[in-house]
């Protein structure tokens, strides 16, 4: 065994396989620990930045470096036209007194260090007076980005307000119209439906110091007295995480380790059900011959021969359009097609292996010994498959997440939650002359894909050379 | 001594090989044909046997969801009649047979023609992308390979071999899309709509001008499959060659006094040459089932996107009339290979 | 106590048929060392083969003690399989060279369950190793094929073979592919089996000078057929059959007899091919007559006990 592992170790391509193989399962075992995101194609996971944010080391690059990350905090600092008006409550609320007639403006300045965001979204809670005769207005640095009124319908673009009461108020650039917003509203007709993307790089153009103003007018003629939270602001930037985001703004690098741990879970399990029916036919018909050899070859020359992928294509089609099979998930009913059309190469090889085995001196010198067929089977034939065997579930590995990525990128494998294969086809699908080249998205998979498949073969090669005592012939 | 028992077999062997090269050849055309047919077989039950089990009106197969604006209702029914889709299953297999058998494959839902015309103006576009880079990665395996057995062991063999292996692992569709991308929409250097390729001022090309420019659209795509085909050949050739500079054939030439050189390029190119060609066939074998991702992703209308627009749609005539020209193609080229071989193959006879 | 009745195995290669044996009859007596010559694919191994079933022959049978080695079940045919082994010709095929030099003597114990327990087993496999003479037994116990040279190997094949105490061996050309230094120690363990053991050997081999030392009878094939047989002694010192002739002959070792002075034959080169009818050495036969060429020669006894196949005689 030492020596087994000892020539192992001395070959580079294994090493190699080792490490890509090791690291490719770390990330499937640790993928709960790596990332919050158990499924980013939930619409709960996705927005956790813009759509397309470039990953975070890729500021490095000077294409990249204005670009923003995801903000979010909490302003502390206020200023107003005169102090006397606003007192702090406590650390978080602030008490706004406005005399009759009068308009007081609480301004809350923070700095800005990038380009604009995707979107910005202030957030403040807003106890009112019970009267109706006010406005509350908010500014974004000079942009009119919102007025609350006290009545409930009032004239577009105010929104309404509850007097007397605690209102949650939310501005989200993101869902801006010439409806609620008076900086859409005042944008000429054309651009109003782009309201709600040209907001954040007007209101956040480059970086500098900025300004959110809150501004309460009194309408009335007696005094108001309004109480509001310090505002959070947060934005999503075009910067997130290790591998930025897709066209849904979820996590890439979720996606990936994901997309991992399903395709070595699947791939692993299809070449396992694989090498069984390959190693049960090919054995039965390489050592029984005749006529059961016959048939069973036959039956893999069929296997063979009918056009894999589209008959595949038209399975799952089939399957899914009637519905026939309805209780089976799909991942199950991929495993179970891929293998099903898969085995055939292997069943060949081990026939191969086993006619060749049969036919050695060593296995008639067992029989003369007067061992039985399932001991010579147990004792002599499938020890000196166990290479081949090992080898075929290396090489099998890459079929199957080809064969499965295939369908994934084709739309009809499984789209519910991240594989390589569906992230491949969605990405390449946004691969387009507006959208651009989402690199950070279209290349992990794929890259992920060709590394692990040459691992599991380089792998596959080494165990076939050092496990394998007899020099196997194999096509 | 031992040179009797050898002569006297060849003589014997020469006497019996006519009548062995007849008998060979019979057996393996009805071994294929059953092949073939059991490959129809499975086809029906696909389409036609698999739906009824779980009784569902084949009819409404042969239908898209909508089609032309018609209730669908009253398309199945028609089509029901036209096909015989509401006879037993063992008569409906007959018709579906003998339709085969005469080339009447029915006319296809989806594209409202016959499925044969489909399928023969597809195959030149096909052909025209597959023949040129079968030819080409061939080359380019051998050429490597040959660089690759005169360096065996060394860097330049490992990067060579290792980068063919890759090569064989990427995904076709995602690469494609990465080339397409930046040589036809970046650098802008290839064109990547056909539609646009093949017309001169809104006017369809004609004759040599035609040809001519689908060529150049075909271009990347045919350059593309060459890159990605080429490894497994690469692979096999090499392994083979070296395999055979290690082996006594080479040494007792090396005893004869034949210089390296000519050991080298004449005798084991000759031999390792051989699995490579038998790749080829096969591969050529299924050449319209392999191509089916290129096809889709460089916007080629041909054999491979009809096979997969015809699964998408479930057009069923259409996928049965493919398929059985795929099957047939395969056979046929599989026959043709068996036949071949044992020419190109010295070590293989009639066996 | 095994005997062959016309036995005949063909092998259907392509369009070929090769006759590998083509009516033999030979007899192995108990205590009995019989030597079987020929050039190489005269069909020895063959023979040997189909005698121990390990071959279906395509017509005769073999009889063991009387019954028809193929038609034994379930523990008749155990029995056969311990009673009767074979050395092969190559110890390096011969053995699974996975498996440890214990694992592969112990290998028939199991089978045959002929050891009560773990302990006897070893002992048994001690006893088997030292009496092949690979000492110290424990080394060479633990170590692997690939470790051996080719006639430790064949010791270790032997081994396996003595280790059931079987009654009959068939020695396939155990030291062709051993140096000549080695070739007379594995003889002599064969010699004292048959001495000090009663066992009874069939050795295979295609130089003929090998079998001189230990051998009591001798029968000489040439493609699938018996030309010569009778008691060693008889055969080497009056060979009849001119392609026994020729063997003694290109014996190359010096000859203390000078027995290969006495008959060299020259072999003629072949002039033409074998017609299918006559007499199967005609092509090569230096004393060819018409005759040779129209029939084949039946064995026929010419002396006590000494048979050949030829119309000289
Ligand atoms: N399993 C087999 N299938 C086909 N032909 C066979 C088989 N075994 C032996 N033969 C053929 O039968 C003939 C006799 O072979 P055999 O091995 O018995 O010769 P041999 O006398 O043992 O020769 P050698 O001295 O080289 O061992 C040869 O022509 C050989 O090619
Ligand atoms: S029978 Fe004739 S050919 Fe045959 S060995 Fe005797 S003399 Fe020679
Ligand atoms: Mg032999």
């Amino acid at each position: 065994m030492n020596k087994v592992i000892k020539d192992l170790l001395s070959r580079k391509s294994f090493i190699f396989s080792i490490i890509i193989i090791g690291f490719f399962s770390i990330l499937a075992v640790a993928a709960p620990a790596l990332t919050t995101y158990s499924n980013p194609y939930l619409p709960s996971q996705q927005y956790v930045a813009a759509p397309y944010a470039v990953p975070s080391w890729a500021t490095i690059f000077p294409q990249y470096k204005e670009l923003p990350p995801d903000v979010s905090f909490t302003f502390t600092k206020y200023v107003s036209s005169d102090s006397s008006y606003v007192t702090a409550v406590n650390a978080s609320y602030i008490k706004v007194v406005v005399p009759p007639g009068q308009t007081v403006n609480v301004s809350f300045p923070f700095k800005w260090n990038w380009s604009h965001p995707y979107d910005v979204v202030v957030s403040f809670k807003l106890l009112t007076p019970s009267t109706t005769s006010f406005v509350v207005n908010l500014y974004f640095n000079g942009l009119y980005a919102m007025e609350l009124c006290p009545v409930p319908f009032p004239v577009e673009p105010a929104v309404s307000i509850s007097p007397g009461k605690v209102n949650s108020v939310v501005f989200d650039s993101k869902y801006i119209s010439p409806a609620n917003s008076p900086f859409a509203s005042e944008l000429p007709l054309s651009e109003q439906p782009l309201a709600a993307y040209e907001f954040p790089s007007y209101a956040l153009p480059k970086p500098g110091t900025y300004n959110v103003t809150v501004s309460f007018e009194n309408t009335g003629s007696s005094k108001e007295v309004f109480v509001m939270s310090l505002p959070s602001y947060s934005s999503l930037g075009y910067v997130y995480g290790k591998l930025g985001t897709d066209d849904n703004g979820a996590s890439v690098f979720a996606e990936f380790v994901y997309g991992a741990r399903f395709d070595l879970y699947l791939s692993l399990l299809a070449s396992a059900l694989i090498i069984g029916i390959g190693l049960f036919i090919g054995l039965l018909a390489g050592y029984v011959g005749g006529f059961t050899d016959l048939s069973l070859n036959a039956l893999t020359d069929f296997f063979l021969l009918i056009p894999g992928l589209p008959l595949l294509v038209v399975l799952i089609s089939i399957f899914d359009v009637t519905g026939t099979i309805v209780n089976v998930n799909k991942p199950i009913l991929i495993l179970l097609i891929i293998s099903l059309l898969s085995w055939p190469g292997t069943a060949k090889i081990i026939r191969g292996q086993t006619l060749s085995l049969k036919g050695r001196t060593f296995v008639e010198a067992a029989k003369a010994l007067g061992e039985g067929n399932l001991r010579i089977l147990f004792r002599h034939i499938l020890p000196n498959l166990m290479g081949i065997l090992f080898a075929q579930l290396a090489y099998d590995v890459p079929g199957v997440i080809l064969a499965e990525s295939g369908l994934d990128f084709l739309g009809l494998g499984i789209t519910g939650f991240p594989t390589w294969g569906n992230m491949l086809g969605f990405a390449t699908y946004n691969v387009s002359f507006i959208n651009g080249f989402a690199w950070w998205w279209v290349l992990p998979p794929g890259i992920g894909i060709v590394l692990l498949s040459t691992a599991f073969y380089f792998f596959g090669s080494a165990m076939l050379d050092v496990l394998s005592p007899y020099k196997l012939r194999g096509e | 001594m031992s040179s009797t028992a050898t002569s006297e077999k060849s003589v014997i062997r020469g006497r019996f090989h006519i009548t062995g090269l007849k008998r060979y050849l019979l057996k393996r055309i009805a071994e294929r044909l059953v092949l073939l047919f059991g490959i129809l077989v499975f086809n029906f039950f696909v389409f036609q046997v698999l739906p009824t089990l779980y009784h569902i009106n084949v009819a409404e197969l042969y239908v898209p969801l909508s089609y032309k604006g018609l209730p669908r209702s009253e398309l199945v029914q028609a089509i029901d009649r036209q096909f015989g889709l509401n006879l037993p299953l063992q008569e409906r297999f007959f018709v579906y047979i003998e339709s085969l058998l005469t080339f009447h494959l029915g006319i296809s839902m989806h594209y409202d023609e016959p499925v044969l015309n489909l399928i023969e103006q597809r195959f030149p576009v096909t052909a025209l992308l597959v023949i040129p880079s079968l030819l080409l990665s061939t080359v380019l395996a051998v050429v490597l390979g040959l660089y690759s057995i005169s360096r065996q062991g060394k860097i330049g063999d490992s990067i060579v071999s290792f980068t063919a292996i890759m090569t064989y692992f990427i995904p076709s569709f995602w690469l494609g899309e990465i080339v397409l991308y930046v040589f036809g929409f970046y650098l802008n250097i290839f064109p990547t709509n056909i539609a646009e390729a093949i017309t001169r001022n809104g006017v369809t090309l004609h004759g040599f001008a035609y040809w001519a420019s689908l060529l150049k659209f075909l271009t990347l795509p045919i350059l593309f499959l060459t890159v990605v085909s080429y490894g497994v050949r690469n692979i096999l050739f090499r392994n083979n060659g070296v395999e055979l500079m290690g082996s006594n054939f080479v040494n007792y030439l090396r005893a004869r006094g034949i210089s390296d050189r000519k050991i080298f390029y004449k005798h084991v190119t000759r031999n390792a040459i051989i699995p490579v060609f038998t790749r080829v066939g096969i591969d050529l074998a299924f050449l319209f089932a392999g191509v089916v991702f290129i096809e889709d992703v460089f916007n080629i209308p041909g054999l491979g996107r009809l096979l997969v627009s015809a699964a998408e749609n479930l057009d069923i005539p259409l996928l049965e009339g493919d398929f059985y020209v795929i099957s047939l193609f395969a056979v046929v080229i599989l026959l043709a290979l068996d036949l071949i071989y044992p020419l190109i193959d010295p070590r293989v006879k009639y066996e | 106590m095994i005997e062959t009745q016309n036995l005949k195995v063909y092998f259907k290669s392509r369009d070929v048929v090769v006759k590998a044996v083509d009516g033999v009859n030979i007899k192995i007596k108990e205590k009995e060392i019989v030597g079987l010559v020929g050039e190489s694919g005269s069909g020895k191994t063959t023979l040997g083969r189909t005698i121990l079933n390990l071959q279906r022959p395509t017509a005769g049978k073999v009889l063991w003690n009387g019954k028809d080695v193929s038609k034994l079940k379930g523990k008749e045919e155990k029995e056969f399989r311990r009673q009767n082994q074979i050395i092969f010709q190559n110890p390096y095929e011969a053995v699974d060279i996975r498996m440890k030099v214990y694992d592969i003597i112990a290998e028939g114990i199991r089978v045959h369950k002929l050891a009560k327990n773990e302990k006897e087993e070893r002992e048994m496999v001690m006893n088997a190793l030292r009496e092949v003479g690979l000492t110290p037994e424990e080394e060479y116990a633990n170590s692997l094929p690939n470790q051996l040279s080719g006639g430790q190997l064949q010791r270790v094949a032997i081994a396996r073979a003595l280790v059931l105490d079987p009654s009959f061996i068939v020695a396939d050309e155990p030291v062709s592919m051993l140096d000549m230094s080695i070739r007379a120690g594995i003889l002599d363990i064969f010699q004292k089996l048959k001495e000090e053991k009663g066992k009874s050997v069939l050795m295979i081999t295609h130089d003929i000078s090998t079998i001189g030392y230990i051998a009591s009878n001798i029968y000489v094939m040439y493609q699938g057929k018996v030309i010569e047989s009778g008691p060693t002694d008889e055969v080497l010192d009056h060979p009849l059959h001119p392609y026994t002739k020729a063997l003694i002959s290109a014996v190359p070792l010096p000859d203390p007899s000078g027995r290969s002075t006495l008959f060299s034959t020259e072999v003629r080169e072949e002039v033409e091919p074998y017609n299918g009818k006559g007499c199967r050495y005609y092509p090569r036969c230096p004393f060819a007559m018409n005759v040779c060429k129209e029939k084949e020669p039946e064995l026929t006894g010419e002396s006590n006990d000494h048979y050949v196949a030829c119309f000289l005689y």
